[in-house]
């Protein structure tokens, strides 16, 4: 595979996987509304952050009025999982030049993680090709669709409850990542111990909750037989 | 201005859990222990969050039988399609359907 045609396998491979991101752009645009911040300051989440995830949760911990280092704290949480990609991806990168190795992660993101992950035969300088082209694809397509979100989404009328597209998205996000019973476990124990610590301040359960998820997934795997 | 600065210290937070590894350990292994646990960081901060987001603003845990129908077939959606969207209309429709006729 030359340059030019990883680019453009590249291309192929992350527009179909775009798709999926569009209702979650449109639901973050909707949320930096309801939270009557600034659309241009919400927007500048797309570029700063680039994670939806932990956008969502920043955006709406925020305009629910929790402390901001409660929604500091829960957004780091939350891309936490970021520390993984990159320790995967880490060997995949250590043939690249040093501007790569710091420009690259900008957009290390679910989706360029799990492309690369695939090329890991590739040489270097088509691999260089292939994930900066995936990654800016979706960079690209993020800035657009979070942009049209915060122009749509306020149009859309009350009733439609669209708000409550919030927690289906991060369901949706739960469910196609259990893979077996040790992360069914810490998602259970993370939900189940959020709700028992509801009245804590400052939403400050959810930390306690995702906590103690992660500790009863890591347990769990521990015991297994 | 304290908006801006959280979405840069998130912005920072963000960059550096993408890049720690891949600046720092390039040749070295990760301990197992904390590799482990990073597996457990998504499932359970993204309950977590469900239920914080289901709480209303007077601190109750707001979840109806609309909302349980629209949550619960949404789980099944997600896990046999692996679809946002097909798991978004199905939820929400559900839901908004349920809330019309209750």
């Amino acid at each position: 595979m030359n340059t030019r045609s990883a680019v453009k396998q590249a291309a192929i491979d992350a527009i179909p996987l775009c798709l999926p991101a569009i209702p979650f752009a449109f639901v973050i645009g909707l949320a930096i509304h309801n939270a009557n911040m600034n659309p241009a300051l919400g927007w500048s989440s797309s570029w700063i952050i680039f994670g939806g995830a932990a956008q969502l949760t920043l955006i709406t911990l925020l305009g629910a009025g929790s402390g901001v280092l409660a929604a500091i704290s829960a957004a780091l949480v939350v891309n936490a999982r970021h520390l993984m990609y990159s320790a995967a991806l880490a060997p995949h990168f250590q043939h690249q030049p040093r501007w790569m190795q710091w420009f690259g992660p900008y957009v290390l993101i679910d989706q360029s993680f799990a492309l690369a992950m695939l090329r890991d035969k590739t040489p270097p300088e088509q691999f260089r090709a292939y994930y900066l082209t995936a990654g800016f694809t979706f960079w690209g397509m993020w800035q657009i669709t979070t942009a049209l979100g915060l122009i749509l989404g306020p149009v859309v009328p009350a009733s439609w409850e669209l708000q409550f597209a919030v927690p289906i998205l991060f369901l949706a996000m739960v469910v196609m990542g259990i893979d077996g019973l040790t992360k069914l476990v810490a998602a259970l124990v993370g939900a189940g111990v959020t709700l028992l610590c509801i009245d804590l301040p400052n939403k400050m359960g959810l930390l306690v909750g995702a906590l103690c998820g992660i500790i009863a997934g890591s347990v769990c795997e521990r015991i297994k037989p | 201005m304290t908006i801006f600065l959280a979405i840069v210290v998130v912005g920072l937070g963000t960059y550096a859990s993408r890049a720690v590894f891949i600046l720092l350990f390039a040749n070295r292994k990760i301990p197992h222990t904390l590799q482990s646990a990073l597996q457990y960081v998504a499932p359970a901060t993204l309950s977590a969050l469900i239920v914080t987001v289901l709480v209303d603003d007077n601190g109750q845990f707001a979840v109806g039988l609309a909302e349980m129908t629209g949550l619960g077939l949404g789980a099944l959606v997600a896990y046999f399609t692996r679809n946002h969207l097909y798991t978004l209309v199905v939820a929400m429709g559900s839901f908004l359907t349920l809330n019309a006729l209750l």
